[in-house]
């Protein structure tokens, strides 16, 4: 009996270790990570305008609303792309976001989405959020999770109309393409 | 608890603590490192939930996995008491008894947040006696168990954190009429060789799962309600689970859980005619309750890519840490599960 109480206690020492020790590295879910990587890497298959290249010289990754990602999206700056760094900034206003290369728009902005599409109308800031019908409403990437995995899809027509160009093997890898 | 399975749960709580440094260097940036088209094959759920969990909407799960559960000697309370003593109150005595379940789950992602489930169990069971007289005798049963639909609902979901309400209905697809040979002749089986409960079993619980990298964790509660009696004048006892849990992805394949699960059911209530209560304490209905603390380790395999993909196989044993019983009533010796489930 002795020895079965001193592995309660164990069991439980283990269950709160698995509760109470996460690092910080270990704060986000799979699901945040893995969300986070997608948006670094659909940089890799888009281009950007030339002009856009010499306005905005560092690599800058916004999010606008609540940041769903944690830091798992701030990971980005330990990146490079094209050579150069990766900034990842909150974003407080639309205006603010035309300064962003690819810009990540929080659930929590689904109310005033018809807004913030307006205003990035025609500018090459690719966008990426979450909300349904995201890519309907005139955003460029959406990302969903389908049976357990995350899949997007892709506004052509608004990637073009921001004078962005997505390469044909992302395309073929999204699950819907409106153009 | 032997000192072997003692040695045993010490060794996988070493390989749980340690394992986080090795997989930290394993993974570390994976994902960002990965391509795209690798990206879009990373499952977003931990490799393994050891409780209620929700399926994405379309998603199939089917899940096979045998069990066998012996219990050996007696218990009055928590205290063991040896054949000898029950067979001064009773003419017959259970020694021992085995029972091993195949159970075939489906389970369906109807929504994002709605899960249904199917459970059929195909039960074998045997019990072995002795008599006052010495004689020994082994009595067995066999067949569908009762089959349950349940349905999980996500109640809650913030961000790492999700609250699963489970709820079904086990219905009595199995007779309560098994009877087998015995030194007295052709006898009903008393309550626990039955293989039904003979009721409509309301069942309900409650999970909390909570995630990160590499961890999953939760508790729930769980309970069986009888709805009435059955057909010979009694229902078995309602019982109850709860139980905290771990999960730790080792490998990108592999996973190492630990579980503490409290089970306690009630006695049961009514009695059934054909059986004498005085005769082996398994007839007696006020000798059917009891409650038990155990301890379950779980080591799974996961395959994430090839023809094998989204596969998983697995392999548990429960240890008892602490049982009081109504008694005298057979204790458990442990649990051994292994199985295999496929999503799709």
């Amino acid at each position: 009996m002795r020895i079965s109480k001193v592995l309660v206690l164990a069991v439980f020492f283990v269950l709160g270790f698995a509760g109470g020790s996460s690092t910080a590295g270990e704060n986000e879910t799979r699901l945040q990570q893995i969300k986070a990587a997608y948006v670094y890497k659909f940089a890799g298959y888009v281009d950007w305008p030339e002009t856009s290249r010499e306005e905005r010289p560092a690599f800058t990754v916004g999010v606008l609303g609540d940041n769903p990602l944690g830091s798992a999206l701030f990971a980005l700056e330990s990146r490079t792309y094209d050579g150069g760094p990766v900034a990842v900034r909150q974003i407080a206003s639309v205006a603010e976001a035309i300064s962003c290369h690819v810009l990540f728009i929080s659930e929590s902005e689904t109310q005033r989405l018809d807004e913030i599409v307006a205003r990035l109308h025609g500018q090459s800031v690719l966008t990426v959020s979450e909300i349904d019908g995201f890519v309907e409403a005139g955003g460029m990437i959406q990302l969903m999770v389908h049976k357990n995995k995350v899949r997007f899809s892709i506004n052509l027509i608004a990637a073009r109309q921001a004078k962005l160009n997505i390469h044909a093997s992302l395309l073929a890898l999204a699950r819907h393409v409106i153009q | 608890m032997s000192y072997r399975r003692a040695v045993f749960l010490c060794a996988c709580l070493g390989l749980m603590l340690t394992g986080p440094q090795a997989h930290a260097q394993d993974d570390e940036n994976d994902f960002l490192d990965m391509s795209l088209q690798s990206l879009m094959e990373v499952e977003g759920m931990p490799i393994d939930v050891l409780t209620t969990h929700i399926h994405p909407k379309g998603e199939w799960m089917i899940r096979y996995q045998f069990m066998t559960m012996p219990m050996e000697g007696n218990r009055v309370g928590a205290d063991s008491v040896s054949t000898e003593n029950v067979l001064q109150g009773y003419k017959v005595s259970p020694t021992r008894m085995t029972m091993q379940m195949h159970m075939v789950d489906v389970m369906y992602g109807w929504t994002d947040d709605l899960t249904v489930m199917v459970m059929m169990p195909f039960v074998q069971s045997s019990m072995d006696h002795v008599t006052r007289g010495g004689a020994s005798f082994t009595t067995g049963a066999s067949g569908l168990g009762d089959v349950s639909l349940m349905a999980h609902y996500n109640m809650a979901l913030h961000g790492p954190h999700s609250v699963v309400f489970v709820g079904g209905l086990s219905m009595p697809t199995r007779s309560i009429d098994a009877v087998d040979d015995t030194p007295a002749g052709e006898q009903s089986l008393p309550y626990p060789m039955q293989l039904g409960s003979g009721t409509f079993d309301l069942k309900q619980g409650i999970s909390y799962i909570g995630q990160t990298r590499n961890w999953a964790f939760g508790a729930d509660a769980k309970g069986t309600f009888r709805l009435g009696e059955n057909s010979q004048q009694y229902s078995l006892g309602n019982r109850f689970h709860s139980s905290v849990w771990a999960t730790r992805r080792l490998y990108r394949w592999s996973a190492l859980s630990l579980q503490l699960a409290s089970e306690r059911w009630g006695d049961v209530a009514g009695a059934d005619p054909r059986l004498n209560p005085a005769m082996v304490p398994t007839a007696d209905p006020d000798l059917r309750g009891g409650w038990r603390l155990d301890t379950r380790v779980e080591l799974s395999f996961f395959i994430p890519s090839g023809s094998f993909q989204n596969q998983r196989f697995f392999i548990d044993a429960v240890l008892p840490a602490y049982q009081n019983l109504h008694g005298p009533q057979l204790e458990l010796s442990h649990v051994v599960r292994f199985g295999w489930e496929w999503r799709f």
